[in-house]
């Protein structure tokens, strides 16, 4: 199921024993089988779900929200010949690329279509913070709220994520919550385990050598390549090295096949400089020089998975804010979605070659909703209720609503989308995948209990 | 399942290393404590699990080029490390502590050559370098600021006024020479040793303070020689494409930050920059950039009502916020990118403050927003009525150039792209409609009427800047910049009511700054906050005499661009003032201490060698970006004295950390006598090696983090 050539994606040049490789072997194999492992994709800026999933016009009930999308966005709204013609309309139900009528994913989202055809997308349906939670359509708080799993301003800063993990814990060896953004997000703020922060544009940061030399008779590379090993694997040092064992470099070409651009000529600087037989994709999905950020930084989770990480929990956006779409919508907004539609399909793709994708699931979350209406910029403003999706295959593919669309109505008199499923439900139900006890994080049982005003998200995974 | 054992967030499991090349075996041990706190332990509320917990060094070994080349051993009084040959360094490692450590730790390393495993206690010899001591790289956290403060009494020539200003003495200010650097680090980007010293003989923190806050009367002679003229390509055919222009024309802020003499203003105009964060990422023009860069700084110190109103009109805010072509119609409303920002980020905040920037709360104990969603939309519709133009006045083949250099509010604000909407009352004030009558033009003013632009603009923004809450949001923000990141209620209520008293005075922010600078509390703040990537970079310039590369008088594509190196280094620690993250700037308020991640830390240790890289005692013949300029160091003979030695390495550490800690002292000094006594190459090359060693060390040091 693993292939030493994989792990070592990128890496140059590095030897280690026989014998350290079985004992990685082992520990990648040991986090495959036990952990289930999430991965947030962040749409920073908050995605608008309604030109997301679009209503069309298979019944009546969808037919009366279509009618009303088409009125209140009229300078923005999808047309039905755009998903005709892509072929991403689709039933509650998962069925082939082909099949449905009920809903549109967005024309660019053709890549997820397919995987939902596979019954492997959960699409969770009017998704938000409640009413009267103060400013929960700021980008501020309303991104705390999503971080936070709370709804009141005195929240620890503190995620989720961190919280859950808190009580399962990651494994040892090495951060169980792993930033791909070059700082710590709040949602993976923790108790217990710091997370580890791995830089964003990685695509340009190279370790050079450094000019100075004989700094205290090494190289700047030497130390902060030290630094850089000590950074990524301290913990690993400590136990699958084990202080005395002297394996050091096995732990160093870890970092290195997790992280190679730090230490220049990997696979993520441009060229090719790995060892020939390494293929380009290995490491970056589809081999071409087309630089997404998303794929960029999904490859690190894979490799990181791969190499036998035992993190539980990865966060990852696209750049901070781009999901803020208060103009000139469908273009941004297409773009952004096709790269995540796109990334996310090729990384579970990826995952499944090495049967390691039993156990890794991409969820979304966001600021907020957009509004019902277009604005005159022919975009969306800040809003309340959403469409989020988990993908990957421990999901159980389907729409899931407490209604056939989010209700359009109240936009005809400035007014704003009903939540229809608490936000701490679908927080709850990947809470609880992580093997997690939802009350400790949220602070209420009544989350727990996925049949309630959450319907139909216990089955989310399955 | 079982609980995560504990690992640092900066993950500073080894110490940066001591040279053992010329060791066969090296004899360890160590004393010290570390203590260690987790990221969010600086903060107001203190999270549980915070508490401190202690590491101690539990192993080392020795690598090369990066690479271990022996195994871990277990540190102990007297645990002797065989060396393999080539190796070069001996890395240590410190056990698992739950965050970033503080403290010091003392780590003495014996490298002795004898033949065999000597036994313990037992002679053994020496090689010349002898004992190395080494102290470990902690991290300084954020450490909250006391809710009260004693201070000394002042200085006799803390008052002696410099400048037409009288000087308010205040007691307790510049009682030290640290204090003088801690001031003008805080209020500028610090500076030569030199220049520190002579404030503090003329005056210490309030002399330099009103001496900088009269901007105007410092001539700032020199500056067109250090910062790049904007690039001119007026009858160039060649289209050169906006990627290549831009880091010529972005460049400029680095090198005005490092080059003018305007230090506070500079310093006040980036905090603007960053409290009305702009990203280029939806700015189509470098020059619109540019324009927005130098209207920030020509109000920075001014009126808070001016400043906003003129950041409301700014091309490169019209396009990043979305108010570029926003009339709206009844079908589809104006969009409330930036009628929503302009009250949460830019003046109001989010929920309403008391005087002393605590949260006003309701019955329940929640915060008050300070505006509803209706507020939203009449701001938004207020604040309508802008198109400026893109590609269309472009002059020539250079992308956006004209356009902005001549922007003109008025003539960008066109009454057909206004919204008409009703402006219903907002926070309890209305806009007249005569007073959007007046704004009825385009280009041209009518006879008798003002031409200073669109006037509801002006008046909703009056409103917005007005609110009791913005005093309260706008001190604390500052004082969070400036001083300290969790200000004490007391010490905010005073500025507070400083930016309230003067809300009209047309240096209202002079005078806020002012009395930040001179409160008692003011001098607490040392040491309180973490640089940012760019203070840290434009610091460490300015303090080592970097501003010495002249530019060229046309700039082109291609050109090595002065000072781009630590510009460059900046970006690379994701600190691009050009592009912020997002509305939210870099850091939001409060969480500055995000920068102290490993991936921060890496960066600024890769910066360190850089900079290190480019310091020289003697005129340097090779082009380079940047040069920092320590040739008074050089030695005077052939060989430099341990006097010479000494000297220049406190020279640094004077420069870059207000002298530094002892231990940071002694390293740095004892590398540096090691190294030009052990070179083979010639004095002065030696000694600039050694130099250069040095910066990098003192660079890489928690001590310059600290702010």
């Amino acid at each position: 199921m693993f292939s030493r050539r994989k792990f070592l994606c990128g890496a140059t040049a590095v030897s280690f024993s026989a014998g350290t490789f079985v004992r990685l072997l082992a520990r990648a194999a040991e986090a495959a089988t036990t952990n289930t492992i999430v991965v947030v994709y962040d749409m920073n800026g908050g995605n608008d779900g309604f030109n997301t999933i679009v209503p069309l016009t298979g019944s009546p009930a969808i037919a009366k929200q279509n009618a009303l999308y088409n009125q209140l966005r009229s300078n923005i709204a999808i047309p039905i010949s755009a998903i005709e013609s892509a072929q991403t309309y689709f039933d509650a139900t998962p069925s082939a690329v082909g099949m449905g009528g009920t809903y549109g994913f967005n024309p660019s989202m053709t890549s997820l279509r397919a995987m939902y055809a596979q019954g492997k997308v959960a699409v969770v349906s009017g998704v938000g913070v409640p009413a009267n939670v103060p400013n929960r359509s700021s980008h501020q708080q309303g991104s705390f709220y999503w971080a936070t799993g709370a709804i009141d301003y005195s929240s620890p800063d503190l995620g989720w994520a961190g919280l859950a993990i808190d009580q399962v814990g990651g494994g040892s060896g090495f951060s169980p919550l792993v930033a791909l953004n070059g700082g710590i997000p709040t949602v993976l703020r923790s108790r217990k385990a710091p997370p580890l922060a791995i830089g964003g544009d990685i695509g340009s940061f190279t370790l050079n050598t450094g000019p100075v030399s004989n700094v205290t008779g090494s190289t700047a590379l030497e130390a902060n390549d030290a630094y850089a090993t000590a950074s990524l694997s301290a913990e690993y040092a400590r136990t699958v090295g084990n202080e005395t064992t002297g394996d050091i470099g096995a732990l160093q070409a870890y970092a290195r096949a997790v992280n190679p651009d730090r230490l220049g000529g990997g696979p993520f600087t441009g060229g090719d400089p790995v060892t020939p037989s390494f293929a380009p994709y290995q490491c970056n999905f589809d081999g071409t020089s087309t630089y997404s950020i998303t794929k960029t930084k999904l490859a690190q989770v894979a490799r990181l998975i791969l190499g036998g990480a035992p993190t539980r929990a990865y966060y990852l956006n696209h750049n901070p804010g781009y999901f803020d779409t208060h103009s000139a919508q469908i273009s941004r907004q297409g773009n952004l979605l096709q790269e995540f539609s796109e990334s996310v399909t090729e990384f579970v793709s990826y995952l499944r070659q090495y049967n390691a994708s039993h156990n890794v699931v991409v969820m979304t979350v966001g600021d907020f909703g957009r509004t019902l209406w277009s604005n005159g910029s022919a975009g969306t403003d800040h809003g309340t209720s959403t469409y989020h999706f988990l993908v990957g295959d421990p999901v159980k593919g389907g729409l899931y609503t407490t209604n056939v669309y989010p209700d359009f109505s109240p936009g005809t008199s400035g007014g704003y989308a009903a939540i229809d499923i608490d936000f701490r439900y679908y927080l709850s139900a990947v809470i609880q995948y992580l093997g997690a006890d939802p009350e400790l994080v949220l602070g209420s049982s009544s989350f727990s209990n996925l049949t309630g005003a959450g319907a139909g998200l216990t089955s989310l995974f399955g | 399942m079982s609980d995560v054992p504990a690992r640092s967030v900066l993950g500073a499991g080894y110490d940066a290393g001591i040279d053992v090349s010329t060791a066969r075996y090296v004899r360890i041990s160590a004393s010290g404590t570390l203590t260690a706190k987790y990221g969010a332990c600086g903060r107001s509320y203190v999270p549980s699990g915070c508490g401190a917990s202690q590491g101690a060094l539990v192993a080392a070994f020795a690598t090369s080029n990066g690479r271990p080349l022996s195994g871990v051993t277990k540190v102990g009084e007297f645990a002797v490390l065989p060396v393999p040959g080539g190796a070069t360094r001996l890395l240590l490692k410190v056990n698992g502590v739950t965050g970033h450590e503080v403290g010091s730790y003392h780590v003495v390393a014996d490298a002795v050559n004898a033949a065999t495993v000597p036994t313990l206690g037992s002679a053994e010899q020496h090689t010349g370098g002898g004992v190395q001591r080494v102290h470990f790289m902690g991290r300084v956290g954020g450490v909250p600021m006391p809710a009260s403060v004693s201070v000394a009494p002042a200085e006799a020539n803390a008052s002696r006024a410099l400048g037409s200003r009288p000087i308010v003495p205040v007691s307790g200010t510049a009682p030290t020479r640290s204090d003088v650097q801690y001031a003008m680090r805080r209020f500028g980007f610090g500076d030569s040793p030199e220049q520190v010293s002579y404030w503090y003989r003329h005056g210490g923190v309030p002399a330099w303070i009103t001496f900088q806050l009269a901007y105007n009367a410092i001539p700032d002679t020199g500056l067109a020689n250090y910062v790049d003229p904007m690039p001119v390509l007026t009858g160039n055919a060649t289209i050169y494409p906006d990627d290549d222009v831009q880091p010529i024309v972005e460049t400029r802020l680095f090198q005005q930050q490092v080059a003018t003499q305007r230090q506070l203003l500079e310093k006040v105009t980036l905090h603007w920059l960053e409290h009305f964060a702009v990203s280029k990422y939806l700015v189509g023009s470098n020059f619109d950039m540019e324009h927005y860069v130098e209207t920030v700084r020509a109000d920075a110190l001014g009126n808070f009502a001016k400043l906003v109103s003129d950041v409301a009109k700014e091309p490169a805010m019209l396009e990043w916020l979305d108010n570029n072509y926003n009339s709206g119609n009844a079908t589809n409303p104006p969009n409330q990118n930036f009628g929503r920002e302009v009250m949460q980020l830019y003046t109001i905040g989010l929920t309403q403050l008391n005087a002393d920037g605590t949260p006003v709360l309701d019955a329940t104990g929640t915060p008050v927003p300070t505006y509803s969603q209706n507020d939203v939309v009449t701001s938004s519709e207020a604040l309508t009525g802008f198109e400026i133009h893109g590609s269309s006045t472009q002059v020539g083949s250079y992308p956006g150039l004209v356009d902005s250099v001549t922007f003109n509010p008025a003539s960008h604000y066109n009454p057909a792209m206004h919204n008409n909407a009703p402006l219903p009352t907002i926070f309890g004030q209305t806009i007249a409609d005569s007073t959007r009558a007046q704004c009825a033009w385009n280009g041209t003013a009518p006879a008798g009427q003002a031409a200073s632009g669109p006037c509801v603009v002006d008046a909703f923004v009056q409103i917005l800047a007005m609110q009791p809450t913005t005093c309260a949001f706008e001190a604390k923000e500052m004082l969070q910049r400036f001083v300290n990141e969790n200000p004490s209620p007391a010490y905010v209520n005073r500025i507070s009511s400083v930016w309230c008293s003067n809300v009209n005075a047309s240096n209202q922010i002079a005078l806020v700054v002012n009395a930040i600078a001179t409160d008692p509390e003011f001098l607490a703040g040392k040491y309180t906050m973490v640089k940012e990537p760019i203070e840290y970079e434009v610091d460490a310039v300015r303090a080592l005499r970097g501003a010495k590369n002249a530019v060229s008088a046309n700039p082109i594509v291609g050109q090595t661009i002065p000072l781009s190196g630590p510009f460059n280094d900046s970006k690379s620690m994701q600190q691009e003032v050009w592009y912020p993250p997002s509305v939210f700037s870099f850091y939001y308020p409060g969480h500055k201490e995000d920068l102290l991640n490993n991936y921060e830390i890496l960066s600024r240790w890769q910066s360190a060698a850089n900079l290190g890289a480019d310091v020289v005692i003697q005129p340097r013949t090779t082009q380079a970006d940047t040069t920092l300029d320590l040739t008074g160091l050089a030695p005077a003979g052939t060989i430099a004295t341990p006097a010479e030695v000494r000297s220049a390495v406190d020279y640094v550490l004077d420069a870059l950390v207000d002298g530094g800690t002892p231990e940071l002292r002694a390293i740095a000094t004892n590398y540096m006598l090691n190294f030009t006594n052990n070179s083979s190459t010639t004095a002065n090359n030696s000694f600039q090696q050694g130099l250069r060693g040095v910066v990098w060390l003192v660079m890489s040091s928690p001590e310059d983090e600290a702010n």
